[in-house]
């Protein structure tokens, strides 16, 4: 036997999908544009880290585990495609840097383990919690940008690997890569120096090749690097900077600096500022490959 | 019973007005949703209901507060015009006049847009233009107002190559995230600063740089980024698109824990320590949550083709989007 819905009833069941649509469309809102998700200050918050939290977090910005594991393929395959492309590889040379970069993923996500083995059942409020992000903070800058940089099994076949023609060719592709971030990033500075303290051509121009020449490319870049290169212009000599600017821009650009003082021991501590030895400022001329961040431990 | 099923008359009334009601709650929530602020006052966030008053006092407070922040930029903004263009106090008095009145036009339309804009992505604020670059335009058209012709090419070159910098030093910035995240070649970085620039437009990338400087690796204000990414390799795109999932960022408070109601058993949030930043991420990315990749860690090396050339740059046309294929853990 067979019922047919009347129409009432296939009309009551379109409005509710019309409604449910609307709902969600609603909730869709909610979630990207408008407030009704509120932050909610909860002192006493307890949060168990489990297996799965410790994943969620560490892996929020690529959707889990395995997109980690994706990404991290992925950046391998690049890098092996730009390799190639530069060094012409052997099929031997290829097979151990393939192999080379699949046991940095396998590393990674050892140290994840162990990192989630520590943590794991830890109790606590925010200083716990502090403590937890802090482990998981070198795990999240390896997956972004350090798995196969120096110290990672990639790097060492590497060096072990190719020949040194191959070496050098690759070194000065990495180098001038790093090199026209670091100028980008001074360009850029220079812009927003220039939206505070307006200079014309010729000391944009002035102010810029003083900083090319006078600062290290970082050891890392980060969204603070407005603030490193404040403190580094900081250390430049001050009758240096008044051969450019006159003496209201230098004032001006002095109070810039103190107010990126108070940063000054997070970035230290970040390893975002360098400026005191320059041990991570980029060598004059192409050298060994370069670190771009901490390795995973 | 064959035909069709039909309700009771009474069970039909009793729908339709659930229906009717349901609606009604859902219109009621939306409006009173919209109708809710939350406007922090010091260390407290106090949620204001439909009172105009108090809203309005502190948007007052705020919006003289913003003007206070923005007068060393307008001050360094009229030094620069002084000293360029050699002004007569008179020009210089016409000018700082049109250009307060304009600083206090802009901090209200700022501040307007920073209400609707508080609680929405961040990011949508890169692309909306600074109060900088306001500020300059409208000292630029005082400018042509009051100075003589030559004084005002003088000030015009120099606006000019302020602006040709500054356009510079963006793509140049862009390129460089792109390169540091998907290893660009020698050509395709040359073919994308061609491509962004000759297709640069005034509101290209209109909000501060210390804006664009905290958010460059993954916000590029109104630039049309098809016209580089089309530019890219296979294994450079997917790599692409799984740098720039969706973020949103929610301003908080630094104290205490932050708890996003209805997002916490989802887990996907963190907070900036002492930053007063909440950051979440909306959606996980559909593909990297597939099953089965954790199946082979240690596949035999394949062999590895050659990069492909990316294509020669030709005008973006618009696709549909293709649906990501079963993804391979091999290098191609």
């Amino acid at each position: 036997m067979t019922t047919r819905p009347s129409r009432l009833q296939l009309l009551l069941v379109a409005a509710m999908a019309w409604l449910c649509g609307a709902s969600s469309h609603v909730m869709a809102q909610v979630v990207v544009q408008q407030p009704m998700i509120q932050p909610v200050l909860r002192d006493d918050l307890i949060v168990q880290m489990d297996e799965d939290v410790f994943d969620q977090w560490v892996f929020s910005d690529v959707g889990g585990r395995a997109g980690a594991r994706q990404r991290l393929i992925q950046v391998l395959n690049m890098r092996l495609n730009e390799v190639q492309r530069i060094c012409e590889l052997s099929q031997p040379q290829l097979q151990k840097l393939t192999l080379a970069g699949m046991g940095d993923v396998q590393r990674y996500f050892d140290s994840v383990d162990r990192a989630k083995q520590m943590h794991e059942g830890n109790v606590g409020r925010q200083e716990k919690m502090a403590e937890v992000l802090a482990a998981m903070r070198p795990l999240q800058i390896a997956l972004k940008s350090t798995t196969f940089e120096s110290g990672s099994l990639f790097h060492k076949t590497l060096h072990s690997t190719l020949t040194a023609a191959q070496l050098s060719s690759l070194e000065e592709v990495m180098y001038a890569r790093n090199v026209a971030r670091h100028h980008a990033t001074i360009g850029l500075f220079v812009a927003a120096i220039d939206e505070q303290i307006p200079l014309d051509d010729r000391q944009r121009e002035q102010f810029l090749a003083l900083l090319k020449n006078e600062i290290p490319a970082p050891a890392m870049f980060s969204e603070h690097d407005q603030s490193v290169l404040l403190l580094q212009v900081g250390a430049i000599a001050q009758e240096r900077l008044l051969k450019i600017l006159d003496a209201a821009q230098y004032e001006s650009l002095k109070r810039m600096v103190a107010g990126a003082e108070p940063m000054r021991d997070y970035l230290k501590q970040s390893g975002l500022l360098f400026n005191e030895n320059q041990q991570n400022a980029v060598p004059a001329q192409p050298g060994p490959i370069r670190v771009d961040g901490p390795a995973v431990p | 019973m064959n035909g069709p099923v039909v309700a009771p008359p009474v069970f039909r009334a009793a729908a339709a007005t659930s229906l009717l009601l349901a609606f009604l709650v859902l219109l009621a929530e939306a409006q009173a949703q919209q109708a809710a602020q939350i406007i922090q006052l010091g260390d407290d966030n106090i949620v204001l209901g439909p009172e105009a008053e108090q809203i309005e006092e502190l948007q007052k407070l705020q919006a003289d507060h913003l003007v206070d922040q923005y007068r060393p930029m307008l001050e360094a903004e009229l030094a620069f015009v002084q000293r360029i263009c050699q002004t007569s106090p008179q020009q210089q008095e016409q000018i700082t006049a049109d250009a307060t009145k304009a600083l206090r036009t802009n901090v209200d339309a700022q501040f307007l847009l920073n209400r609707q804009l508080e609680r929405r992505l961040i990011l949508e604020q890169v692309a909306v233009m600074g109060p900088a670059h306001r500020l300059a335009q409208a000292i630029s058209d005082s400018a042509q107002r009051h100075l003589s012709p030559e004084q005002f090419a003088v000030y015009d070159r120099e606006a000019r190559t302020r602006q040709e910098f500054r356009k510079r030093a963006i793509i140049d910035s862009v390129i460089s995230e792109l390169d540091a995240a998907v290893l660009l070649s020698l050509a395709q970085r040359e073919r994308m600063r061609e491509a962004l620039s000759t297709n640069w437009q005034q509101d290209s990338y209109p909000a501060g740089i210390s804006l664009i400087m905290q958010h460059r690796q993954r916000s590029f204000g109104n630039l049309d980024l098809s016209l580089v990414t089309h530019l890219l390799t296979p294994e450079q795109n997917r790599v692409w698109e799984s740098l720039t999932g969706l973020h949103v960022q929610v301003w908080g408070r630094p104290a205490g824990a932050v708890i996003i109601d209805g997002l916490e058993a989802g887990g996907a949030w963190r907070f900036g320590e002492g930053q007063g930043i909440l950051e979440i991420q909306v959606q996980p990315h559909g593909p990297g949550a597939e099953p089965g990749l954790d199946a082979e860690p240690f596949p035999a090396p394949p062999a590895l083709a050659p990069a492909p050339e990316p294509p020669v740059p030709e005008p973006p046309v618009p696709e549909p989007p293709v649906p990501e294929p079963p993804v391979n853990p091999l290098p191609e």
